[in-house]
């Protein structure tokens, strides 16, 4: 492979550059994707291999002149393929979501009473969200989690922007069970 | 707009303000647009995963490791190009299929020297959709809530709205001005914009359709102002839509005025149903300007021979429109190589009518 290091040392800078920016990557976004892995892959294990796979890809190609928006999806992309690639290769088996759940860690810690009165309703939350179907819980993850906007969550998933809400339209469709009696907006 | 219609793009993240039209008078999507923002919310409430402490230095580690190195430009090069030339393929096949007729200018002139000429008695003008070769290219800003879409520009007497003047079949990489203090015709050309535009017109439809138009103007311009109302009527409830602009009208003094600009929607079908506009002007009185209280579309009007003759006679001078954002909305100007015709005309001390 021709490396960026072996190049003519004018490159060199560019380079340079392309580390820090990797590491700046890295840092903000190696979480998110770990999170979302886990909740697609359903491996604690596997999503840390994935996640370390995604961002190999990403060192090896640096992008040009890309917006934080664009960037954001571009990884989450890269997370995706492979975590598909990982399939192909072995086939379609899959570990349940509980084991990665486990050692699952909420980001902000509340109350413990706060905390006791959320659990159920958390809990009904969770185990929905893990009984959908996979093409709909990643567009969960991705927008209702880590934020990408439904146009990201397409460039991420690499399908129609229309696509996007009507997998989500879907989940909420089956979703909506879960919660009690309507709130009347306005 | 009906309640699944309303429902469908709440689901799909879709706000803006046609949903929000309905929501204020749809009891029941209001409830429903509830549970979907409750819902969201307790799907902000599921656990996230955190990474085990050593990942991010095996992340890390990728970027030091001498056997995975970055590709070279070269290698993206390669790749970029063999991208662009499949990307090639794919828009010379669209190319042929959305790009419609061209038409000249001189459609164009004839339509609005004549009314440059009538413009006497002609206080303001309604803009109807715009086309161009048989297809809708981008509607007028003040049609993005109609079912059916106009194709022609009428020009309306003053007070009565009379009609002065119509013409179907527009060019739209035109805009003409005509300014009452010279008794001249400006003339903006718009034609990289639409050359632009119109490969994108299958998008664009689907844009305006969805009312993404009006949803990308308000975001694109904050600073607009606008009010949102439902009124009960006999016929059903009645979205009413303000905005809110100011502009300096040409004439001698050139005067400025803030323009209030009122749409009425037929909430069951997003049928627009009447248009009034205001103008304030700095004495602080205020006067309606026009008046379309019936909305009727493609009404054919026939053409003034005598004046599309006399308008030959019109001069013209490329204009450009300037537009900024004021207190009050926008501001829009009209400018003659980079100098707005009415230049120091424009206090800043007025403010939004109400009511």
């Amino acid at each position: 492979m021709d490396g960026m290091a072996s190049s003519e040392a004018g490159t060199q800078p560019r380079a340079g550059q392309w580390r820090a920016q990797f590491e700046r990557l890295a840092r903000r976004y190696h979480a998110g994707v770990y999170n979302y892995l886990c909740w697609i892959a359903r491996d604690r294990t596997l999503a840390e291999d994935l996640t370390q796979e995604t961002f190999v890809k990403v060192w090896q190609h640096p992008p040009e002149a890309r917006g934080e928006r664009a960037m954001k999806a571009w990884i989450y992309r890269i997370a995706r393929n492979e975590y598909l690639q990982y399939r192909r290769r072995a086939g379609l088996t899959t570990v349940a979501l509980e084991e990665c759940a486990e050692n699952a860690v909420m980001d902000t810690a509340p109350a413990p009473q706060v905390e006791l009165e959320r659990r159920d309703s958390s809990d009904r939350v969770h185990d929905a969200v893990e009984g959908l179907p996979d093409l709909y819980r990643e567009v969960i993850v991705l927008h209702n989690l880590e934020g990408l906007s439904l146009r990201q969550v397409a460039a991420a998933l690499e399908v129609p922007l229309g696509t996007v809400k009507s997998r989500r339209a879907r989940a909420f469709e089956r979703l909506r069970g879960l919660l009690p009696g309507p709130e009347v907006a306005r | 707009m009906n309640c699944e219609r309303a429902r469908a793009m709440m689901l799909g993240a879709e706000g803006g303000l046609r949903v929000a039209l309905h929501l204020l008078h749809c009891p029941a999507c209001r409830a429903e647009a509830g549970r979907i923002r409750a819902l969201d919310s307790a799907l902000q409430t599921l656990p996230r995963h955190a990474p085990p402490e050593a990942l991010l230095a095996k992340v890390l580690a990728a970027a030091d490791s001498p056997s995975v190195l970055p590709q070279t430009k070269e290698s993206h090069m390669k790749r970029r190009v063999l991208l662009a030339a499949a990307a090639m393929v794919v828009i010379a096949a669209l190319a042929a299929v959305v790009v419609p007729g061209r038409h000249g200018t001189r459609d164009a002139k004839t339509i609005f020297a004549s009314v440059a000429q009538a413009m006497e008695n002609v206080t303001s003008l309604y803009m109807g959709g715009r086309v161009s070769g048989g297809k809708e290219l981008m509607p007028g800003l003040q049609e993005m809530w109609m079912g059916e879409r106009a194709q022609a520009v009428r020009y309306y007497d003053k007070g009565a709205g009379k009609l002065m003047a119509a013409k179907a079949d527009l060019d739209t990489k035109q805009w003409w001005f005509y300014d009452g203090r010279t008794k001249a015709l400006y003339r903006a050309d718009l034609t990289p914009v639409w050359d632009k535009a119109e490969k994108a017109v299958p998008r664009l439809l689907r844009f305006y359709r969805s009312g993404g138009l009006t949803d990308r103007f308000l975001k694109n311009w904050p600073h607009i102002k606008h009010e949102m109302a439902v009124e009960k009527r006999d016929g059903g409830d009645v979205g009413v839509l303000t905005f809110f602009f100011e502009q300096d009208l040409p004439g001698t003094p050139p005067q400025h005025v803030i323009d209030r600009e009122v749409f009425e929607i037929n909430l069951a079908d997003d049928s627009l149903l009447a248009q009034r506009r205001y103008f304030k002007y700095p004495d602080g009185t205020e006067r309606i300007i026009e008046d379309l209280s019936t909305i009727t579309y493609n009404t054919p009007v026939p053409e003034d021979k005598e004046l599309l003759a006399e308008a030959k006679q019109v001069p013209e001078v490329a204009a450009t429109v300037l537009v900024d954002q004021t207190q009050n909305g926008l501001y829009l100007r009209l400018a003659v190589d980079g100098k707005p015709i009415n230049e120091g005309s424009a206090p800043t001390t007025m403010e939004v009518p109400r009511g």
